[in-house]
């Protein structure tokens, strides 16, 4: 039963970490710990970290929405809706580009 | 008549010419711009991006924190951690290049795990070696400044919210409690149970309906030992720290624990209190360990669990 009890993070501090359970440290330094954005653009870095926090920490998207993270409803690069939106974006662009161009009068020059 | 017919239509003609060459100049510019962007993210014109570091912040502490014994590494090798002293407060940092450590790096790196794995090993083991040095504010990593000005604005504009930080701690530290269960283990217990008193009627399993009801009650009665095993044992911990955080299971290919994790939780301990929170872990081991449960104890940890991560 001792055995199990030891932290095995015991000091001296210098070999602690490296033995250190991942999990144990990535929940703590990934998600936790005072947030201050710093000179680097950190803005694009939560995105970073929370998808890693996502894919290795949290248990499940319905837990990941309990803490509030719903960040992957809006990041282009992961949800399908908001592929979905981005290509509906991009065709209400286009269309707005060639009613510009028609109205200029260009829809002959392009049929020629 | 004819003529100015022709002299409208000609000049319909040029001014569309002429709309269609501005308008095709605009879509050009703007497209050239979009596609510059997307090829070409990084590099800062004159500066070679290898050359350029920035200042890794590990955590905030009081003046008095002693400087960082040679021994202990930083995040990017070859830049030493060091103590950078302003306001009163004293922050830890280290040099990392910005090839690396930039935003396009980082975009790059946070999501190779062994890349990561190294980066956060490196942090704790900073935090930890500046632990024993009294109370300490964790950073998130990735917390990166150009240099040693920016970060003493950073410690002048924060000071209040890391002295009322520091207060708190001061005194205490986070430990890790995680328990794990043997879910087969408790099943054996538990059948061993039903057998006992069942005793002469165990023929009544003999169908395969009465198997299938016997089995369903084992897994509610396996599910309600655990489920009070954990909140007993959340309970009593709780009683001997300051504050407590209950945390999402682990996953096992990260964390390496056998059976199933049950309850993991961070508790901040008074130093004076942490006997009585180890004898509750001692206790709790006892009583559960010939049950197909198991306890594990960490820290100290710096309290990133109790620093308030949303300031």
């Amino acid at each position: 039963m001792e055995a199990g009890l030891q932290p095995y993070r015991s000091r001296p501090p210098a070999s602690a970490a490296s033995s250190g359970n991942l999990a144990d440290i990535l929940e703590r330094v990934l998600d936790k710990g005072i947030v201050i954005a710093g000179d680097i653009q950190i803005n694009l870095l939560d995105i970073e970290l929370l998808t890693i926090k996502l894919r290795l920490l949290v248990a499940s998207v319905d837990r990941a929405r309990e803490m509030g993270i719903d960040w992957w409803e809006s990041d282009p690069s992961l949800s399908s809706k908001a592929r979905q939106q981005l290509e509906s974006e991009n065709r209400d662009l286009r269309e707005r580009l060639s009613r510009l161009e028609s109205a200029a009068g260009l829809e002959e020059s392009r049929d020629g | 008549m004819a003529e100015v017919d022709d002299l409208i239509r000609e000049a319909r003609a040029e001014a569309r010419a002429a709309v269609q060459a501005r308008l095709r100049a605009r879509f050009e510019r703007q497209l050239m711009e979009e596609a510059e962007a997307r090829l070409a993210p990084a590099p800062q014109p004159g500066r070679a991006p290898d050359a350029i570091t920035g200042l890794w912040v590990y955590c905030v502490a009081g003046g008095e924190l002693p400087d960082v014994p040679p021994d202990v590494a930083g995040v990017a090798a070859g830049h030493q951690p060091r103590v950078i002293r302003a306001a009163g407060l004293a922050a830890v940092v280290s040099e990392v290049p910005l090839d690396e450590y930039g935003e396009e790096g980082l975009r790059r790196n946070l999501n190779d795990l062994d890349w990561l794995e190294e980066v956060v090993r490196a942090h704790e083991n900073v935090l930890d070696s500046a632990l024993p040095g009294g109370p300490l504010v964790p950073m998130r990593v990735c917390t990166i400044y150009h240099g040693a000005e920016q970060v003493e604005r950073m410690l002048a504009e924060r000071r209040a919210s890391f002295e009322d930080a520091m207060e708190r701690l001061a005194g205490r530290a986070e430990w890790g409690v995680k328990l794990t269960v043997d879910r087969d283990r408790v099943a054996e217990a538990a059948r061993a149970r039903t057998e006992h008193v069942a005793g002469a009627t165990a023929g009544a399993g003999g169908s395969y309906l009465g198997r299938r009801q016997q089995d369903m009650r084992l897994r509610d009665e396996v599910d309600e030992v655990v489920t009070a095993a954990a909140a007993e044992s959340h309970a009593r911990l709780e009683e001997w720290a300051a504050e407590s955080e209950l945390l999402p299971a682990q996953r096992r290919e990260l964390s390496g624990h056998d059976g199933e994790m049950v309850m993991n939780a961070a508790y901040l301990v008074d130093d004076d209190r942490l006997d009585g929170f180890r004898r509750v872990v001692a206790d709790l081991e006892q009583q559960y360990a010939g049950h197909g449960f198991a306890f594990e104890l960490t820290g100290p940890w710096p309290a990133f669990h109790f620093t308030g991560s949303a300031r």
